[in-house]
């Protein structure tokens, strides 16, 4: 078939389309929603038992607002960078920003503990904190690479990598409220470490999950 | 003095925007018109990446296509030619590994097939030039997509560092550091083999 051929037949079967809405708004559609999702999971799991002292505590206030921030700078990024033809503008880039320091802060508060008790910390087993991240950021997951599928996404390798990380920051941000853990290695190692890897995860992965 | 016609009132920015806003409410007519004013625009920008090949009116209806059934991300408030070109540069792009993933497997050697018809149809004329061309495919093999297409572009089709960052849409010192880092794969990995 010839290029005016298929332009003809393309113009005759054409049907009105909605424009897609703002990243703006697409962002606050996926936050809505994964926090519904999120919080009723978390709701069946059962709250942490010292949730009513620990809500009060400033350095939990700090973590869950470094780790909302983090998901919702990812999130615009993963919808503006699937606009083809975007600019690259600082919202590619500002989830590093809290990243940054969420990954200090923990560091800190790791290494102040050592200089304090003058011993090294202790892993534990964390791996089910981890399990859970993984398994409350599913559904979510699956819900911003169809949303972000659905525009056209075109630089794969960071889009998967701001997809994963807002997806399963909030899901850390649940397990957070689950978990009674205080210790800042545990929450670092589990609960926020798996974060950064799958976000990793998601740079290879993206060519195949959001190809068009 | 011949007028350009991409200086045209019809290819200005507002115009063909104001002719997607229109498609995407359904106006078929408008439609018709955009598209044909994007195929003009699309030839010349897929014949500038890729020359003259034979697959250009391919790419170019996988490109048309791409904007049809892309058509409902265009947003009114930017740039009609952006959303469209950073589009079109993706096809080609596309375009480009699968050429190169296709020429890795023409490269490689089937047994079932007489070894004669193999290099014939590769235009390959000695044993030795075989070998090289083997190698050459091997060593490219570890190169990630980006890489494979600069060192093609610059070191085995002779194009420029200026023209390839144009095609491959990076800067030229990137593209300078890209082809230096393939070297080192590619001399690695031919060192690697016994």
């Amino acid at each position: 078939m010839s290029t005016q051929n298929l332009i003809k037949e393309l113009s005759q079967k054409m049907q009105p389309v909605k424009s897609l809405p703002s990243p703006w708004v697409r962002a606050s559609l996926w936050l809505f929603s994964t926090f519904l999702c999120i919080g009723s999971s978390v709701f069946l799991l059962g709250l942490r038992h010292d949730i009513n002292q620990i809500i009060f505590s400033a350095n939990f206030l700090f973590q869950t607002f470094i780790i909302i921030l983090l998901a919702a700078f990812s999130v615009v990024g993963a919808f503006f960078l699937s606009i083809p033809g975007k600019p690259k503008t600082w919202v590619n880039v500002s989830f590093l920003f809290p990243l940054g320091i969420l990954i200090f802060a923990l560091l800190g508060q790791v290494g102040w503990n050592i200089y304090q008790s003058g011993s090294a910390p202790v892993l534990g087993q964390g791996y089910y904190c981890s399990r859970d991240v993984l398994v409350l950021g599913i559904i979510p997951g699956l819900l911003l690479t169809l949303m972000v599928k659905k525009a056209a996404p075109i630089n794969f390798g960071l889009v998967g990598v701001l997809i994963f990380l807002a997806t399963f920051s909030l899901a850390a941000l649940g397990v957070n409220l689950i978990c009674h853990g205080t210790d800042p290695f545990h929450l670092l190692i589990w609960h926020i470490t798996p974060v950064i890897l799958i976000g990793g995860i998601g740079r290879l992965l993206g060519r195949f999950f959001l190809k068009w | 003095m011949t007028q350009r016609p991409y200086l045209s009132v019809q290819f200005e920015d507002s115009h063909l925007s104001d002719l997607m806003l229109r498609s995407q409410g359904g106006d078929q007519e408008s439609y018709f018109q955009l598209l044909n004013l994007c195929q003009e625009m699309l030839l010349k920008f897929i014949r500038r990446k890729l020359g003259e090949i034979d697959s250009l009116d391919d790419v170019l209806q996988e490109v048309v296509l791409a904007v049809h059934s892309k058509r409902h991300t265009y947003d009114s408030n930017r740039s009609f030619k952006s959303w469209l070109f950073a589009i079109a540069h993706y096809k080609v792009m596309d375009y480009f590994r699968a050429y190169y993933k296709s020429k890795e497997r023409e490269v490689t050697y089937s047994s079932d097939r007489s070894f004669e018809n193999d290099l014939a149809e590769l235009g390959i004329s000695s044993f030795e030039q075989f070998e090289f061309e083997q190698d050459l495919a091997e060593a490219m093999k570890h190169l990630n997509d980006k890489q494979r297409i600069i060192v093609d572009l610059v070191k085995i089709k002779g194009h420029t560092i200026n023209e390839a960052a144009e095609i491959v849409g990076l800067s030229e010192t990137n593209v300078k550091v890209q082809i230096h880092r393939a070297i080192k794969e590619m001399r690695n990995s031919l060192e690697e083999r016994p």
